[in-house]
């Protein structure tokens, strides 16, 4: 019983809920007083103690359905109507015939086939009476219902444990699997006892066992392909977020653009989670001792009340401008994803877009959705090539009042001005007067400085110029950041 | 295994009778809170019951209730314990002639010492403490039920002040040591997200989520709460409150404005919904200026849609 759980725990963690050892003892305890037999019930008490935030509980419920939607399907006590096993035609008389001249025929071909079915009959038909038509339909405890069906898929569960079917990964390695299970069920001693009725002219005998050897040959890959189903996705999934972490956006297809918001998201919420502690760092300051002594005179200086010297914390305040023309503007995005996400534990954040004049763009994010906002600043100020000179220059107006020595400017684009003005009298200015300038390059490290590219120049008026070709580059960058910023 | 279910629906029933009507989700993870002694981390919108359901459950298990308010700055001083200043002022003057006589004919400081030694800590006893909620709850004789409300809004620190308590009842302090539970309070602890708990905490809680109610429950609740309201009107305005909840609000109308529209209605001796009467009580329900405006134009067929699901 509590094998099935662990399963289920995997695949919860496949699907990214962390959940840790406490939680699945917790999760154990829950079961044992819970019980397996009222499903809704199930849910809802594993789902208190495995899904710990709200997202949390979405994906809790999709899998929890999907699992054990899946077992069921497994399930015999679901099974009886979607029974097109063809040996479930032949009735008792039949089938006790045959399994008795199994026995007789094929000596000591072990639980495979003659015993096994049998057994099977008889525990079937007790086990019918007893539970009826409950609904437990949870796995491993039915045992209604069709009698032979469940023994066989019983057996193919159990053969599927001993090759360890849960480790699949892959499609390719299905073959493998197929064979390692149809030999724990015994296949090959299957095999050689029907060629061995068949030279016996036993037709009738011989046809019926490769009836049984085929559905069993069907049930394991019904199971091998639901494993496959169960784990697959999850395992694809790491090695798709690891390559797209690692790979430059320039070089990424849009279909996987698309799926990076949400990788951001997850990127993001983990930086926040490690910055998040230091930057509630201690408002309490020291013992004012001065003040407690004056203040406790009429205690005799016993010091009956405390007082602290408060540290004042500055706020400083970051400029973000990126560029949005064709070339970068990729980039511009995931970095306004990013500090969006980060708005947790980033201090006051004013975001810039530019193509030719700057122009804020805080206020979108506030109104909508980051991916609604996104599509919004793309249509409206997306069109053209970057004019550095103007966009410099109008960031500089807009923001001068506001600069002092505790905020930080950071400026994404490539710094390909076309030829035109590089407006670096301005970023200067900028750099003159601000805590930090920070300059986010997309290109590669080689290619700066060749053709247009004037950021040898912007580097003059940086403090640091930093190559963000990877989201794992510019996480590193932002975690450099925020440590700094704390 | 059929007896959990009959507990479980036990203990709605038991909710009910405290006026608190339960969804099966929410009695499955009180079950097992109770059995697991584990507290629970409720989380949902404002106003669908988070703390009523605190209240309910103590009223039901005839415990005492301890309620503990969280915002930013609380720290153990207030949370926790605190010591008595005054009581040990007022002793030490007391005892200092007291003093006077022990050190009588001690001969040298080092023996006055000495003596002084064969004293216990007195000033930093338990007499000398002064219980805050979370201490009050762990020595409560009978059990208790200790609400931690809106963890979210006090600090990161005092999240980690909470885990020894929440995982072994106990509390570590450092001039005595460690007390333990008399007997294991149910602890509750609600939360409105406005921030990610660690994850330390939920590791420790048992999670439920409570939504806004389906139309079915959020019926029996007007019901157990408001129960003078005419049944008609009672379906009309809780369909009207549901699709007032699929535009987009600042904040959408929880349980307690259903509630509180509710009475309004009935002082106002209305027996069904009209144009005129919601526009002119609108506000019970929205609580912001543009929330009106956006609701004030679909009012007729937001009623008539209200009619329609009956």
């Amino acid at each position: 019983m509590d094998n099935i759980l662990l399963q289920f725990i995997r695949h919860l963690r496949h699907h990214g809920l962390p959940v840790s050892t406490a939680e699945t003892l917790d999760a154990m305890q829950v079961t044992a007083t819970l019980g397996y037999n009222d499903p809704v019930l199930l849910r809802d008490g594993l789902a208190s103690c495995l899904a710990k935030t709200v997202d949390d509980n979405d994906t809790f419920t999709q899998c929890f359905e999907r699992f054990f939607h899946l077992e069921r399907a497994l399930d015999p006590a679901a099974a009886p109507n979607s029974d097109v096993e063809p040996s479930a035609t032949p009735n008792e008389g039949l089938a006790d015939e045959t399994s008795s001249s199994g026995q007789g025929g094929t000596e000591a071909s072990d639980e495979g086939a003659g015993q096994g079915e049998g057994d099977a009959n008889s525990q079937g038909q007790g086990e019918a009476g007893a539970q009826g038509e409950s609904s437990a339909t949870m796995p491993g405890k039915g045992g209604g219902g069709g009698g032979q069906g469940s023994q066989r898929r019983a057996e193919v569960v159990r053969a599927a444990a001993e090759a360890k079917l849960e480790d699949i990964q892959y499609r390719t390695q299905r073959g493998i699997f197929r064979r390692r299970i149809l030999d724990a069920l015994g296949d090959k001693q299957r095999q050689i006892d029907i060629q061995a009725l068949r030279d016996a002219g036993n037709d009738e005998q011989a046809d019926w066992l490769e009836q049984i050897r085929q559905a069993q040959i069907g049930l394991v890959i019904e199971a091998i392909n639901r494993q496959l189903l169960l784990n697959n996705d999850a395992a694809n999934r790491e090695i798709r977020d690891d390559i797209l972490q690692n790979s430059s956006l320039s070089a990424m297809e849009s279909y996987h653009r698309e799926r990076l918001p949400p990788l951001i998201r997850k990127l993001a919420k983990k930086l926040a989670a490690r910055h998040r502690q230091r930057h509630r760092h201690a408002r309490k300051g020291k013992l004012d001792l001065g003040k407690t002594l004056r203040r406790n005179i009429a205690y005799g200086g016993i010091p009956f009340h405390r007082f602290w010297k408060t540290t004042r914390k500055d706020k400083s305040e970051i400029f973000v401008l990126c560029d949005v023309s064709g070339s970068v503007s990729a980039w511009s995005r995931v970095l306004l994803l990013f500090m969006q996400a980060l708005s947790d534990v980033l201090p006051s954040t004013r975001c810039f877009v530019f193509c030719g004049q700057s122009i804020e763009v805080t206020d979108l994010f506030r109104q909508y959705p980051a991916d609604q906002a996104l599509a919004i600043i793309q249509q409206r100020h997306g069109l053209g090539g970057s004019d550095y000179g103007l966009a410099l220059n109008s960031f500089r107006e807009q923001i001068s009042d506001k600069l002092n020595r505790r905020s930080c400017v950071i400026v994404l684009g490539d710094g390909r001005g076309n030829g035109g003005d590089t407006g670096i009298a301005a970023l200067r200015d900028i750099y003159h007067r601000a805590r930090l300038v920070l300059w986010f390059n997309p290109e590669s490290h080689y290619s700066w400085n060749t053709g247009d590219s004037e950021i040898r120049r912007y580097q003059s008026a940086a403090h640091y110029v930093a190559e963000c070709g990877s989201l794992r580059k510019l996480e590193r960058l932002l975690d450099g950041l925020l440590s700094l910023l704390r | 295994m059929s007896d959990a279910r009959n507990n479980i629906d036990q203990l709605i029933a038991e909710l009910a009778k405290q006026g608190y009507i339960a969804s099966s989700a929410i009695a499955t993870t009180l079950y097992i809170a109770q059995q697991l002694e584990r507290p629970i981390l409720i989380e949902g919108p404002p106003g669908v019951g988070k703390t009523e359901l605190a209240n309910a459950t103590a009223a039901m298990l005839n415990k005492p209730m301890f309620r503990l308010q969280c915002y930013e700055g609380l720290d153990e001083s207030k949370a926790l314990y605190d010591w008595k200043y005054s009581k040990q002022l007022l002793y030490v003057q007391v005892l200092k002639e007291q003093l006077q006589e022990i050190l009588d004919g001690a001969e040298g400081l080092s023996s006055a010492v000495e003596r002084l030694h064969n004293f216990d800590d007195i000033f930093y006893s338990e007499r000398f403490l002064e219980p805050r909620p979370l201490l009050k709850a762990l020595q409560s004789e009978s059990g208790a039920v200790l609400l931690i409300d809106e963890i979210d809004k006090a600090d990161y620190e005092f999240e980690s002040l909470l885990l020894e308590i929440l995982a072994d009842f106990k509390v570590t302090l450092p001039e005595i040591g460690t007390l333990s539970a008399v007997h294991k309070p149910l602890v509750i602890l609600t939360s409105n997200n406005t921030r990610d708990l660690s994850d330390a905490l939920k590791r420790r809680c048992l999670h439920l989520y409570i939504p806004f109610p389906e139309a079915k429950l959020e019926n029996q609740i007007v019901q157990s709460r408001v129960p003078e309201v005419p049944e008609a009107l009672r379906r009309q305005l809780v369909n009207f409150v549901h699709s007032v909840r699929s535009f987009d609000l600042k904040k959408q109308p929880a349980i307690s404005e259903t509630i509180d529209w509710a009475r309004s209605l009935l002082l106002l001796h209305s027996s069904s919904l009209s144009k005129q009467l919601v526009e002119d009580t609108l506000n019970v329900l929205l609580k912001y200026e543009e929330d009106i405006a956006m609701i004030t134009p679909e009012l007729h067929s937001l009623i008539k849609k209200s009619d329609d699901g009956r």
